[in-house]
């Protein structure tokens, strides 16, 4: 007996012991979180600056990777990558299961769809949190609103045009036109809260965005309004720097630039490109003679134009809103002011007129505004891949590589690799599988 | 309970033996002096190694000596002409042996027990137990004689040799490490890898990549260890054996035991290695390229071929020149052990230097290790061990290998001699892809500087008979440096900028573990021991990482040189709580019944969740100590166990919480990004494991067999799920969705296959089966989730299933530009609900509508070895080992990429296959290079000669002896060597990231073939 209470005092005294420490843990478990920032920190009316730049910032970095992936599908370059990959994406073979596009982030080469959804979502999220905010604890509160909504109309324009069909925010699926009339009413209301402050870069922008947006959705006479008003010279440029993989210019990064990645080469029909015999000094391209990444293809990239990672990428300009005005002008049967614009591109660059004796009939005027845009926005904004889709079955056609009509008319690339078929990104399966409204 | 002393293992971590030890000599040599009575003396070894055996009993009628630590005995009070004297020693059978009193230069070799039921083991239990007493399987490494019969390059080298353990290599780069798996892969999202264990105190698991190593197979944590400071290591393989480890061990538990010294005088210990390693036959070991050339004929190349005959330098066909050549692997160690006193020692020293093919790939290790045993009483112990290591390792992954210029060599079309391109046969890469191998070792440099300190600390106290308490403390400092640097350069396939990146990583993990026993006995038959413990395990990593680029000129090579610089850190932190309780009831010592339960807190549990609670219980019965067995004389001993238990895996550090991360925009404006959805719900993944088995040992201790069935079920499984992107955030959130199951089985069979006087052969055989399943992922069955690698969890399917679509036939069309595949048919199948996943074997479908159809797992479902040693006249020790493996799926990337990618095999660039034609236009061509894969290999060959006493004693040493060891001489079989005509280069390689159970690889070495020849001193 007396054994056994000795036994249960020396267990008793452990257990005491354990329960003390136990009741310790709470102190013991508590970890520092020095390197990120919780949810609920961003509820600060202080933080409003850093808010809007982080939607800006968000935004660039999507566009970025948008602009580059789409420019090497479009027929602007041929696949010269060793990368599977890669070599993919400039064949057209863009997969609904291909994480590259779908989930990689803007350290990849073509992260799209995340990122451009981080950037929709960061101006819908942080529009709601500035609202919230005092407006005596907030600077600036009407133009950062204006910022906020402007840059997310940019992104929902970038979903529409590139994505076969949409997703937002888990919903059900959406048609392009459904995420472009989203993408109008972010710029309209932009629009309106930048015009409240009359603040002339976010009113262009928005115009610029409204502009493009009305012309994917065939509202013509209001794509020529809205393009009509962005002013001579105005350029809204996407920074890029070299601080990061993330802010890296990716069309040189991955394509353009000699030193870096040369997963593509300059297509052969925009190596020298000429205008009545004259060179367009427009795209200028060149090369060192070198293998591209494939070590088979010639590397031949522009010598302007991408040609450093830290490049900033054009979101918008003055010149797209007037090709803007001028494709929707000629589809509207003024061929007059198509012709006018067209032929302010060519004196600018210093090339023969087009068409002075306008004798060009609608369908010739379109095909050349839409070859004035490549010309003009040689690798910007997505805007070829955007044609190439917009343009299919009508009398402007603008064929995809692979096709009939374009460099490689068989369905053979250079290398002997047969083309794809994506002539829009596909729903990923990522979204396709774990959106409960779509898999249900 | 009651606990059969075992003297060797005692010598270890007992308190108080060696105190015994001495007195017992003492003894026995005082009471021969004063008799003035014979003696007989001389040394117990181990039969097939001649190792001598510290701790033996050796008798005559009722005197008796232990040896010491050289093995060494005298026994006194002898008369007569002759005695019979009977050595005992647990783990090997007993031994009786008629000599001459007075001889003092006997040799008694003892002969190892196939099956030991009182081997003493530490790992898994709050204290020593027998492991008799153990319901579980328990896999056990002789290091010292695995390190005897074929040195390892490393340590995971030796788990190997364990039944359930899979060491899944990373290939032929020095300091590439292996993923280990222990009966599988349980997580459909953390990491497989097992928990590791140093003398009871928690060490670094974690694969760190960064610049300047290849990140598919990082440098593992484990290979820092010098494998000729261990002692043994136990291996505990699941939740079932694992619960007191709780939250983290449910992959496993491997307790690594560093050697100790013994009372008695200093025994030193020297070794020397030295050898070489090699890729054989470089000129032919990967695939050779083909292109057409002008006038369409089709051309074999190899560039390596190609420099050689056109006298690009001058090679020869052995090490291939500059680009290859064969690294000369050594190692010099140095160890001395003995006890004075209370105080026993075991000091440690070694320099190795290995080297791999290439001379940009080498790794410099300086290793020290201290234990110190402190033992002033049967009450009282203190076991200190300090070990420091530091090592430089030059990883040829700083860039991508050179395997990749040649492999990938003369992408087609363009190479063809006459067009003067770069990349062509005739241009200035001479056919390599990217350029020549020239440049690569004084362009790219990358290494791991490592500095580690591991402390582990054993304080044991028995205050009272019945009661004993323990505290272990100890912390791993691992301190490493990871660097890169790609020197501007002109030439062909290097950086046209030049950057160097630096990565400081610095892991601290902490561990106290405290446990308090107390026993009584009930009767004569009934003992009872319960058992207490607290754990605190505290993990924090901090990583410093800055770029540099663009370098104004080559001779730069700082960061601070970049025109253009970045720089990051990072901080994280990690801790566990835990309790338990067990009580063991033993019946008679030869039942015994276990039960235990213990409770964790994490501080990655979400914040709804708070607690959580691991159960286990086991059972053993010793059936050879009944009468209705033991009648059954070929059966020496036989115990029959099970155990069930439960375990953990924590989620990742912050994978509970929604947060964000800053980042930098225009003109380095601060912003904020998003960075992890979180889940507050997130709670640790329960493994819980039922395992039943026996130990046999029969036919007079001849023939051993453990074998255990095991059934494993992962519950709350973690499970990353890609976050849906419109939803905002990137990347996966991990919830507790899945589950998982593990079934299978091992077996070790251990033999005496052959005896006599001069020759003896030894067999060994391990074999284990394992398979798993999805059985759930917490949603509707068409919840499908993407692994990597475009491999996929669907439910009813093995973890990291690979699916795709199936082309079973397909025309031809020639009237365009290129042949182009028609027709396309593809393997039908059932769907999975809700999905276009299915398990194939339908009727052939349209390409189009049909199913992607499983074509494998990417984890292997068996594997296993073989090894034979025949001992010829007791010095000369023959040894052979093979390994296996099979069942998985690769997915070769050299294969997949030569054909769709550089196009330069026969079969993409004559057209006439089909089905490969298909596969091009069909999906994203990620078909091709998936093959089956299994392999087996003549792992280790080696000869061991002990010199005879004679000649040692005469140069006053104890013992000597030289090995002479090859590894990875042959690959016997392969699964399936070639796809569409193109050659495997080793489907042993594969990517080792270990949070990757993928199957996916490309660019990997072929493991090195290796010779070591290895000589050993004691004196």
């Amino acid at each position: 007996m007396r054994r056994q209470l000795r036994h249960a005092r020396v267990l008793a005294g452990a257990a005491m012991l354990s329960a003390s420490v136990l009741a310790g843990c709470s102190d013991l478990l508590d970890v520092k979180l020095p390197g990120r920032v919780p949810e609920e920190a961003l509820n600060d009316p202080a933080l409003t600056s850093v808010l809007v730049n982080s939607v800006k910032t968000d935004f660039e970095c999507a566009w970025a990777n948008y602009v580059a992936g789409t420019a090497l599908i479009s027929d602007q370059f041929i696949q010269a990558s060793g990368n599977l990959v890669q070599r993919n994406w400039g064949t057209r073979r863009v997969d609904s299961s291909d994480a590259s596009y779908a989930t990689a982030g803007c350290g990849s080469p073509y992260g799209i769809y995340s990122p451009l959804h981080i950037a929709r979502y960061q101006s819908e999220d942080i529009y709601k949190r500035i609202t919230e905010f005092p407006d005596a604890l907030v600077a600036n509160k009407t133009l950062s609103l204006a910022t906020v909504r402007v840059y997310g109309g940019w992104a929902l324009l970038a979903l529409g045009e590139g994505f076969c069909e949409m997703a937002i925010d888990g919903g059900e699926l959406m048609t392009r036109s459904e995420v472009m009339a989203l993408a109008e009413e972010r710029f309209t209301e932009g629009l309106a809260l930048a015009t409240q402050v009359n603040n002339a870069d976010m009113k262009n922008l928005a115009l610029a965005g409204r502009a493009r947006v009305r012309l994917d959705l065939s509202n013509l006479s209001g794509a020529i309004a809205d393009a009509s008003l962005v002013p001579a010279g105005y350029v809204k440029n996407a920074s890029r720097d070299e601080t990061a993989a993330a802010r890296y210019n990716p069309i040189c990064s991955n394509v353009t630039c000699p030193s870096y990645g040369r997963n593509g080469s300059i297509a052969p029909n925009f190596r020298d490109l000429k205008w009545q015999g004259v060179s367009d000094p427009r795209v200028k391209i060149t090369t060192q003679n070198k293998p591209a990444f494939d070590n088979a293809t010639i590397h031949w990239y522009p010598v302007t134009k991408a040609s450093t990672r830290a490049e900033a990428m054009k979101i918008t300009s003055y010149a797209e809103a007037q090709l803007i005005v001028a494709e929707a002008s000629a589809r509207n049967g003024d061929l007059a002011t198509a012709r006018r614009i067209i032929n302010t591109f060519h004196t600018a660059a210093g090339i023969p007129g087009y068409d002075p004796n306008n004798t060009a009939t609608k369908d010739e005027v379109v095909k050349q505004v839409i070859e004035e845009r490549v010309r003009e926005l040689f690798l910007d904004g997505g805007l070829r891949f955007n044609d190439h889709y917009r343009f299919q079955g009508t009398p402007y056609a603008v064929p995809y590589k692979g096709e009939p009509g374009s460099i490689h008319p068989n369905g053979i690339d250079h290398t002997g690799v047969p083309y794809g078929n994506t002539k829009c990104f596909p729903l990923p399966d990522v979204e396709r599988v774990g959106n409960p409204n779509i898999n249900k | 309970m009651l606990v059969v002393p075992n003297p060797v293992r005692l010598l270890r971590p007992s308190p108080g033996l060696a105190l015994l030890v001495a007195c017992l000599c003492l003894f026995f040599a005082a009471a021969a002096a004063v008799a003035q009575q014979q003696t007989v003396g001389g040394q117990v070894v181990e039969s097939t190694t001649r190792r001598p055996l510290v701790g033996a009993q050796v008798m005559a009628g009722s005197r008796g000596v232990i040896t010491d630590n050289r093995g060494r005995f005298v026994l006194g009070g002898l008369s007569g002409a002759q005695v019979t004297l009977r050595v005992v020693m647990i783990g090997y059978r007993d031994l009786e042996q008629t000599v001459e009193v007075g001889r003092s230069d006997l040799v008694l070799p003892l002969i190892e027990s196939a099956v030991t039921l009182d081997a003493i083991v530490v790992t898994g239990t709050p204290q020593q137990q027998l492991k008799r007493s153990l319901g579980n399987a328990l896999g056990d490494v002789d290091v010292s004689k695995l390190a005897e019969r074929a040195p390892p390059p490393n340590v995971q080298k030796l788990l190997s040799s364990v039944a359930g353990v899979s060491i899944l290599s990373g290939g032929g780069d020095i300091g590439a490490g292996a993923n280990i798996r222990i009966r599988g892969a349980n997580s459909l999202a953390l990491s497989s890898e097992p928990l590791i264990y140093i003398d009871g105190v928690r060490v670094s698991n974690s694969v760190n990549s960064g610049p300047g190593v290849d990140s598919r197979s990082p440098p593992s944590r484990l290979n820092d260890i010098n494998p000729d400071i261990i002692e043994s290591i136990e291996i505990i393989k699941g939740p079932a054996a694992a619960t007191l480890y709780g939250t983290e061990a449910s992959n496993g538990v491997i307790n690594i035991i560093t050697k100790r010294g013994s009372a008695g005088a200093p025994v030193w210990n020297l070794s020397v290695k030295q050898g070489a390693n090699w890729l054989p036959d470089p000129e032919n070991l990967w695939q050779h390229a083909y292109y057409k050339n002008a006038a369409g004929q089709l051309v074999e190349f190899s560039p390596l071929t190609s420099d050689r005959v056109t006298g690009e330098y001058p090679g020869d066909t052995i090490s291939f020149g500059p680009w290859f050549r064969t690294g000369m692997p050594r190692e010099y160690e140095m160890s001395v052990s003995g006890g004075a006193g209370p105080m026993n020692y075991y000091f440690a020293t070694g320099w190795s230097r290995d080297e791999g093919p290439v001379t940009y790939n080498w790794r410099n290790r300086l290793s020290n290790r201290a234990n110190l045993s402190f033992i002033p009483s049967e009450k009282f112990s203190l076991n200190l061990g300090i070990s420091f290591i530091k090592s430089r390792y030059r990883s040829a992954g700083a860039v991508q290998p050179i395997s990749v210029r040649i492999l990938w060599a003369c992408a087609s079309p363009g190479c063809e001699p006459g067009r003067k391109l770069a990349g062509g046969v005739d241009g200035l890469s001479r056919g390599y892809l990217t350029g020549p191998p020239e440049g690569i070792e004084d362009d790219y440099e990358g290494y791991e500087d490592l500095s580690r300190g591991v402390i582990t600390s054993t304080i044991s106290h028995r205050p009272m008979s019945w009661f004993s308490h323990r505290l272990t403390m100890g912390t791993d400092l691992t301190a490493q440096r990871l660097s890169s640097l790609a020197r501007l350069s002109e030439t062909l396939g290097s950086s046209k900028v030049g950057s160097r990146s630096v990565e400081n990583y610095r892991e601290t993990l902490s561990s106290l573990d405290y446990a308090a026993i107390a026993t009584t006995k009930v009767g004569a038959d009934l003992a009872l021991e319960t058992a207490g413990g607290l754990q605190y395990y505290a993990k924090q990593v901090t990583e410093e990482t800055a770029t540099g680029s663009t370098f104004p000129v080559r001779a730069l090579e700082t960061v601070s040189a970049g025109a253009i610089r970045s720089g990051a850190e990072n901080f994280l932190e990690n801790k566990t709580v835990g309790a338990y309780v067990q009580q063991q009831i033993a019946w008679k010592n030869r039942i015994f019944v276990t039960g235990a339960v213990r409770g964790d807190d994490n501080s990655a549990f979400g914040k709804n969740y708070d607690f959580v609670v691991y159960p286990k219980f086991s059972a053993s019965w010793v059936l050879s100590e009944e009468s209705f067995v033991s009648r059954f004389e070929f059966i020496n001993a036989l115990k029959v166990r099970t155990a069930w238990g439960k375990a953990g895996q924590q989620p990742d550090v912050f994978a509970a919480l929604r947060i964000y991360e800053p980042a930098s925009g225009e003109n380095g404006a601060p912003t904020l990004t998003p960075s992890n959805i979180g889940n507050p719900d997130l709670k640790p993944e329960v493994g819980q494991e039922l395992e039943a088995g026996f130990d046999a040992t029969l036919f007079d201790e001849r023939f051993g067999i453990e074998f255990t069935y095991y059934t494993k079920k992962t519950t709350d499984a973690i499970v990353s799920v890609p976050v849906t992107p419109s939803l905002g955030f990137p990347g996966s959130q991990f919830r507790n969705l899945g589950e998982v199951t593990n079934q299978g089985f091992e077996v070790g069979i251990t033999g005496d296959a052959f005896r006599r006087d001069n020759v003896q052969v030894d067999v060994g055989f391990k074999f284990s089966k394992n398979s798993n399943e999805v059985v759930s992922l917490g949603g509707p069955a068409s919840l499908v989730i993407n692994a990597p690698y475009g491999m996929y969890n669907v439910t009813g399917f093995p973890l990291t299933s690979i699916f795709m679509r199936r082309v079973v036939s397909a025309d031809i069309d020639r009237s365009g530009a290129a042949p182009k595949a028609i027709n396309m048919m593809c393997e039908g199948g059932e769907l999975i609900p809700g999905t276009n996943f299915s398990s194939g074997g339908g009727a052939p479908v349209p390409c189009a509508s049909a199913p992607q159809v499983w074509w494998g797992a990417s984890q292997p479902t068996w594997e296993g070895s073989t090894n034979l040693t025949v001992t010829l006249y007791r010095d000369l020790q023959l040894f052979a080992q093979v390994d296996f493996l099979g069942g998985n799926t690769l997915l070769s990337g050299d294969i997949r990429a030569s054909l769709m990618s550089f196009r330069n095999q026969p079969a993409i660039i004559l057209g006439e296959d089909p089905i490969l034609l298909a596969y091009d236009i069909l999906d994203i061509r990620r078909q091709p290079g998936t093959i089956k894969g299994g392999w087996a290999k003549l792992r280790d060959v080696s000869a061991t000669y002990t010199f005879p006493q004679s000649l040692v004693e005469r140069l006053n040493f104890a013992r000597a002896s030289l090995t002479v060891s090859a590894q990875n001489w042959w690959t016997i079989w392969v699964a399936q060597k070639y796809d569409f005509g193109v050659r495997q280069t080793d489907p042993e390689v594969r990517s080792t990231n270990s949070t990757e159970m993928t199957a996916y690889y490309q660019e990997g070495w072929p493991q090195l073939k290796r010779i070591l020849t290895t000589v050993r001193v004691t004196f």
